[in-house]
């Protein structure tokens, strides 16, 4: 984890001093370009402020462990459900909703009640049913 | 893992919006005059006011996100009890003040359309439009996430991790959103009355 902030800390610094001096250089005249490398030191230090509150709220991760082995970071990662239907019926919706942009706004209303009901389908996969606690 | 995914994709979103403020500002630069007309006829009192509510909004969320943290889902006391809310209670209170938000922000964009300015009449009304009107769809992905995150409450007899995971990460969105809000507010209403 040490690398990993110490990597986005790098990035957001490199950038906001490179945003000031593109500022410079075009005699901030380009009102895209500064602002633009500006919010991407923003992203950088978001990432790295997140990445530290992680590491401070955690013990010593097992990638910051010299004596480390590959097998130390198996375990759980979070609920995956490893045969729901769901999100292939949103992703149905999603492209039946772009191509709605391309046709016509109402195509694109239509295409939102698909969306809406795969949603909350997925939302609360489990918490309905068998599943339900 | 949930999220750390939000916050990836929530500094995506960041850059999405960086897109749009590099939009605005540059064409505020090449049309400084018509956007000086332009926020001449933005109502900032009202915007003043919704944005004091997204703000206080964003406050009564992160209630809701301590509530889900002690995994306590409903009040335990009466329902002017603020003390024992639970995180349902604080949700449904960050809804209602996002919901006023939207409507006083769509009541703001009816009053400017009624007066000529429309997303197709001039480089002002294109730029606020779309900041603005963005931003407020962020606001009702946000509520509905609210509702989804209120829904499963009320439909597990037992909250779980899982629950208050959901409940952690949409207020991540929320904050995120209030933010860009904030950034917006004094780009778009009040940089006219210092610039």
């Amino acid at each position: 984890m040490k690398a990993n902030i110490g990597l986005f800390l790098g990035l957001g610094i490199f950038v906001l001093i490179v945003a000031f001096i593109y500022g410079f250089w075009s005699g901030w005249s380009d009102l895209a370009g500064f602002p633009l490398l500006l919010l991407t030191a923003g992203m950088a230090f978001m990432l790295w402020f997140y990445l530290r509150m992680v590491a401070k709220n955690h013990d010593v991760l097992d990638g910051d462990n010299p004596e480390g082995e590959i097998e130390h970071m198996a375990g759980n990662y979070g609920e995956f459900a490893p045969w729901s239907w769901w999100p292939l019926g949103l992703g149905f919706s999603a492209a039946f909703a772009f191509f709605g942009l391309a046709i016509d706004w109402w195509v694109f209303f239509l295409a939102l009640i698909p969306g809406l009901f795969f949603i909350t389908g997925w939302v609360l996969e489990f918490n309905r049913k068998r599943y339900a606690h | 893992m949930v999220s750390v995914g939000t916050m990836v994709w929530l500094t995506s979103e960041l850059m999405f919006f960086a897109g749009l403020f590099a939009m605005f500002f540059t064409l505020r630069s090449t049309q400084s005059e018509m956007f000086a007309e332009g926020a001449s006829e933005l109502d900032i009192p009202l915007a003043t006011t919704i944005t004091v509510i997204l703000v206080a909004s964003s406050v009564t969320a992160q209630f809701g996100v301590f509530a889900a943290e002690r995994h306590q889902p409903r009040r335990t006391g009466g329902a002017f009890q603020i003390k024992h809310w639970g995180m349902v209670e604080w949700y449904i209170l960050s809804f209602i003040m996002g919901a006023i938000f939207i409507g006083g922000q769509t009541y703001e964009f009816a009053v400017m359309v009624s007066h000529g300015i429309t997303v197709s009449s001039n480089a002002f009304g294109s730029a606020f439009y779309i900041t603005t009107g963005f931003h407020g769809l962020h606001v009702i992905g946000g509520l509905i996430a609210f509702l989804y995150v209120i829904a499963r409450a009320y439909f597990s007899v037992k909250f779980t991790h899982k629950e208050a995971h959901a409940a952690v990460v949409v207020s991540y969105y929320w904050h995120f959103v209030d933010v860009v809000w904030i950034a917006l507010f004094g780009i778009v209403y009040l940089l006219p009355l210092f610039a």
